[in-house]
């Protein structure tokens, strides 16, 4: 066991998954220059060669039908994006190639392809560089969609992902990336579709997304000094999703609130939300409650961007109000920013 | 490399099964919008001959003659136009989605140009495995207008990909001539000017046609570049359909008229008549004929996925 980051453990499992198979090849816009997109892509390129890790024209949609082709005929491509918001160029090969065509062979050709999707906040990244966009993915057959949390998941889940023979939408949160944790150093999996409870609890349960599993942390760790305990689901695995784990705590705890890092009107909270709702109807206290991106194009100005994103100040808010209890003093608790980097571990 | 016969086989193959949809159609038992290849089908069939079958192909949803030229499977082909089970798709994919990967049609695809950028990571398959194998991409002139067209000539010329791009020049994007779509007046000075080798034909003949795409494939093997080829033709019918659209006066019948003449079928035939009897092509005919006409009366009877099934398929299952 060692202390690792989540940009280590990304690049640990994308070289061990190279080591181990000829097929894998990585690609994606600059990975090679000397940014290696945030680190994930070190070293790979002087391993490997060029013609396994290799930059591209900036050509999101052909590069996307080029890694399906590629694909098709045996090899295992991950396509990296630094940017969810670049990575919807693409969306006409996602959405008419890649997502019906395994429905057009019934299940008969692997097509093992990695999108390696990054998202999040840095500082001032106005509208073009910050949206999430899970739902898009969520929405359309034919894709598996995951967005982990921790190091340890992070290493897991890509090496699942990469050996997957499906298409899967890898979603990295930046603010994740230096986050630390011990773990193993050798390869291993995590199942797909598999949620996890990072932290149990009795009074409300919390599912949260990527880095919003962060934020319910540090809120969990306020809430406990007034003896709230929250428990939090990560799903990990949007699609497809864990359903059990979420609705097993919330028939526990009797309350849940949704927390996403993303927009919430037909996201994957609402979707979240009503699977809550119908299958926990007669254990809930309260209806289920969402937090997400405001309904606005992401502002760039900082004020208005920390009005933008939920953070764990809006989560300790929100439980109070589904536990109708009185606000707390929040006076001089430092919350997360670009400057106050979470560095883990969880 | 093709004989004239085995060339005017693939040819009627094509052209007698898209007579059978023409006939057939009103029964409204095929359920799928048809977009038919009708006097286009030199194309695929030159193409694929010239490059002795070894390669994938990707189409557009004017699909029919490229499935057909490239897999001869006219059961599949029957069996999902009427939807039934006893096929790759299941009836899930009708017309404009054929596809057979395992037998070297990858995709058909509904939206203009998408299929295009697959070849590119087809061709960087096999360069990758050194598999001496080629990717086609078959698209229309109206592709060439879409985005995703040039920058996967850019890629494939960049990476020195295996690739054939094969335009179908029918001059028409739905109903719209290429004079009201582009912006520039020649085609060949624009794209020649990628690093890949530059092809126009016109002939209506699949046999020079495969000798063009031979000659062509031997170039990439001394000095690799991808391959262009803008090949001229004429759609017979309407966009969609199985009727002609003279009626609407959009594009002249004389033009029609002056492609009939050199119909890619009579062209052939006309090469077979100098060689053989008569008779012998006759025969060749009524056997295509008599094995297609057996295939669609099964596939009639055949049966058609459970409806419960619908599910399945949606991820890859042999795990």
């Amino acid at each position: 066991m060692k202390m690792i980051s989540y940009q280590e453990a990304i690049r640990q499992a994308t070289y061990s998954e190279m080591e181990k198979d000829k097929n894998v090849f990585i690609c994606g816009i600059g990975i090679t220059s000397h940014a290696k997109a945030f680190g994930t892509t070190e070293g790979l390129e002087e391993k490997f060669g060029s013609s396994r890790c290799f930059d591209t024209p900036i050509s999101e949609d052909a590069m996307t039908g080029f890694v399906f082709g590629s694909a098709v005929k045996g090899l295992k491509p991950i396509h990296v994006h630094i940017r969810s918001d670049f990575f919807i160029l693409g969306m006409n090969q996602l959405a008419n190639i890649i997502s019906p065509f395994q429905y057009y062979v019934h299940g008969t050709i692997p097509l093992p392809i990695v999108f390696r999707v990054i998202i999040g906040r840095g500082f001032g990244q106005g509208a073009q560089h910050s949206k999430s966009l899970l739902s898009f993915f969520t929405h359309m057959p034919g894709f598996k969609v995951i967005a982990p949390s921790s190091p340890r998941d992070v290493k897991g889940l890509l090496t699942s992902a990469i050996r997957d023979n499906n298409p899967v939408i890898f979603f990295e949160h930046r603010w994740l990336y230096w986050s630390e944790q011990k773990i193993r150093e050798e390869s291993y999996e995590i199942q797909i579709g598999k949620g996890k409870i990072i932290k149990k609890g009795a009074d409300i349960t919390i599912v949260a997304i990527s880095w919003m599993n962060v934020e319910a942390i540090f809120a969990a760790k306020i809430l406990k000094k007034r003896n709230i305990n929250v428990e939090i689901v990560d799903p990990r695995t949007l699609y497809p999703l864990d359903k059990k784990i979420i609705i097993s705590s919330v028939k526990k705890t009797k309350r849940c609130l949704v927390v996403d890092c993303d927009w919430t009107f037909s996201g994957v909270s609402a979707e979240i939300a009503a699977i809550v709702s119908r299958e926990c109807f007669d254990s809930l206290e309260k209806p289920v409650q969402r937090l997400g991106f405001k309904h606005v194009p992401c502002p760039t100005a900082r004020h208005l961007e920390n009005a933008f994103y939920p953070n764990a100040e809006n989560i300790v808010r929100a439980v109070e109000e589904i536990l109708q209890i009185e606000p707390m003093n929040l006076e001089g608790i430092e919350f997360f920013s670009n400057e106050k980097r979470f560095k883990g571990p969880l | 490399m093709k004989s004239n016969l085995e060339l005017y086989k693939s040819l009627y193959l094509i052209r007698y099964c898209e007579q059978r949809i023409i006939d057939l159609y009103h029964e409204n038992e095929m359920r799928t919008p048809m977009h038919m290849s009708f006097g286009q089908e030199y194309i695929p069939v030159g193409v694929c001959s010239g490059l002795d079958m070894k390669c994938d192909i990707t189409s557009s949803y004017r699909s029919h003659a490229n499935f057909l030229a490239k897999t001869a499977d006219y059961k599949s082909f029957f069996y999902e136009m009427y939807g039934k089970e006893d096929t790759v798709g299941k009836g899930k994919c009708g017309s404009m989605h054929l596809g057979d990967p395992k037998k070297g049609h990858i995709l058909s695809s509904g939206i203009v140009a998408s299929q295009i950028p697959a070849a590119t990571g087809l061709a960087f398959a096999n360069k990758y495995k050194k598999i001496q194998n080629f990717a086609i991409c078959f698209f229309g002139d109206g592709a060439i207008d879409s985005g995703c067209f040039w920058e996967s000539l850019n890629l494939a010329c960049l990476f020195k990909l295996p690739v054939f791009f094969i335009c179908e020049d029918n001059e028409w994007a739905v109903h719209t001539p290429k004079s009201d779509r582009r912006g520039y007046k020649d085609l060949k000075k624009i794209v020649g000017n990628f690093d890949l080798y530059f092809y126009e034909e016109e002939s209506n003949d699949a046999e020079i046609l495969q000798k063009k795409v031979n000659e062509a494939k031997n170039k990439y093997k001394r000095n690799p570049k991808p391959i262009f080829f803008n090949i001229r033709c004429y759609r017979y019918l309407a966009h969609i359909g199985i009727e002609t659209d003279w009626n609407y006066n959009y594009r002249p019948k004389k033009v029609y008229n002056k492609w009939k003449k050199k119909d890619c079928l009579k062209i052939q035939k006309d090469k077979l008549f100098v060689k053989y009897d008569k008779n012998l092509i006759k025969n060749t005919e009524q056997n295509i004929e008599k094995k297609v006409d057996a295939v669609i009366l099964k596939a009639k009877k055949s049966k058609s996925l459970n409806s419960r099934e619908m599910f399945k398929g949606l991820f890859y299952e042999n795990d």
